[in-house]
């Protein structure tokens, strides 16, 4: 994958993480989990920054930052914590995936900023009650 | 509760083959038989192979200390298998991409006296890892094996942010 491919397709996946965790934020009962909630607060604002970046990243290559699809399909249908936290640790598995693939397709900042959110991204799988990996953002492992 | 993925061997075989022959270029080798063949320019050693060495040397000093750590501290066994599980699948993947290189001897660091003390100088080593992991990726030749240390940096913080968990809870009685 050529580096604006790559920094192309982690935006999608940063447009898809900001729509999904307005939904699973949206949709938590704050109130009975304040700590949960601040999670999930905490990683909506982290992934706007990541797309925010990424979009100037990709216009200052002289190129169109992709926009966000119409819509999104979140696989969640009530408002129960432990369900929208797997929606959530699903999101992230699927953005680790993506930021190591970035890692591999860049060099220089590009690569930093992959492994920077690579690394970000495990933890906060971990703050989401994953169980810690041996290949985090490598699923074919 | 061993969270570490056992890699199916064919899959695993693909992703070592691609790590450094990610950066190899064929060698050909001159043609003596009176075709003027344009001559590739002469190849020197991978690039990315001492990246790779001190990857996996550095991986064995990890598992060496977590062992060292574990013989002194019975009772962190049950906390430390995991920890030993993820470092043992990063040599496993590594030496496979080194070629079966004989390993190096890896004692391993000194294991302070104190269970909390021990898990301490662990968190320690394993965020100094993957710092040197991120080093690693970012002076990699080779896409794939930027990769791959970077997931491997990835796993180590994990470990690092695990222990500082364990740490405080020896602290507060909780383990």
């Amino acid at each position: 994958m050529r580096p604006l491919e790559a920094l192309q397709a982690t935006l999608a996946a940063e447009h898809a993480a900001v729509h999904a965790y307005g939904v699973v934020g949206g949709r938590l009962p704050s109130a009975d989990n304040p700590a949960l909630a601040e999670r999930f607060r905490s990683a909506y604002e982290a992934h706007r920054g990541r797309r925010d970046w990424l979009r100037s990243r990709i216009a200052d290559r002289g190129a169109d930052p992709s926009p966000a699809a119409l819509g999104y399909s979140v696989p969640v249908e009530g408002r129960d914590p432990v369900e929208l936290t797997s929606v959530a640790r699903g999101v992230e598995e699927r953005c680790a995936a993506v930021y190591a693939q970035l890692v591999a397709s860049s060099t220089g900042e590009d690569r930093r900023w992959g492994l920077d959110a690579l690394t970000s991204t495990s933890v906060l799988l971990l703050s989401l009650g994953a169980e810690p990996t041996a290949f985090p953002g490598a699923p074919e492992l | 509760m061993s969270a570490v993925r056992r890699a199916p061997a064919l899959g695993r075989r693909g992703v070592t083959a691609g790590l450094l022959a990610a950066v190899a270029v064929p060698l050909v080798a001159a043609c003596d038989d009176g075709v003027d063949l344009p001559r590739l320019p002469e190849l020197g050693p991978d690039p990315d192979e001492p990246l790779l060495a001190a990857a996996l040397q550095a991986e064995r000093e990890l598992v060496a200390t977590v062992r060292r750590t574990v013989r002194r501290h019975r009772s962190l066994r049950p906390l430390l298998s995991p920890t030993a599980d993820v470092h043992d699948a990063h040599v496993a993947l590594l030496a496979e991409a080194a070629d079966g290189s004989p390993p190096p001897a890896a004692p391993g660091a000194r294991v302070p006296a104190a269970p909390r003390a021990a898990l301490h100088a662990l968190m320690d080593r394993e965020r100094t890892l993957a710092e040197a992991h991120v080093q690693r990726a970012l002076a990699a030749r080779s896409g794939p094996f930027a990769r791959i240390v970077g997931v491997l940096a990835a796993a180590a913080t994990q470990q690092s942010v695990v222990l500082a968990e364990a740490a405080n809870d020896l602290r507060a009685g909780r383990r």
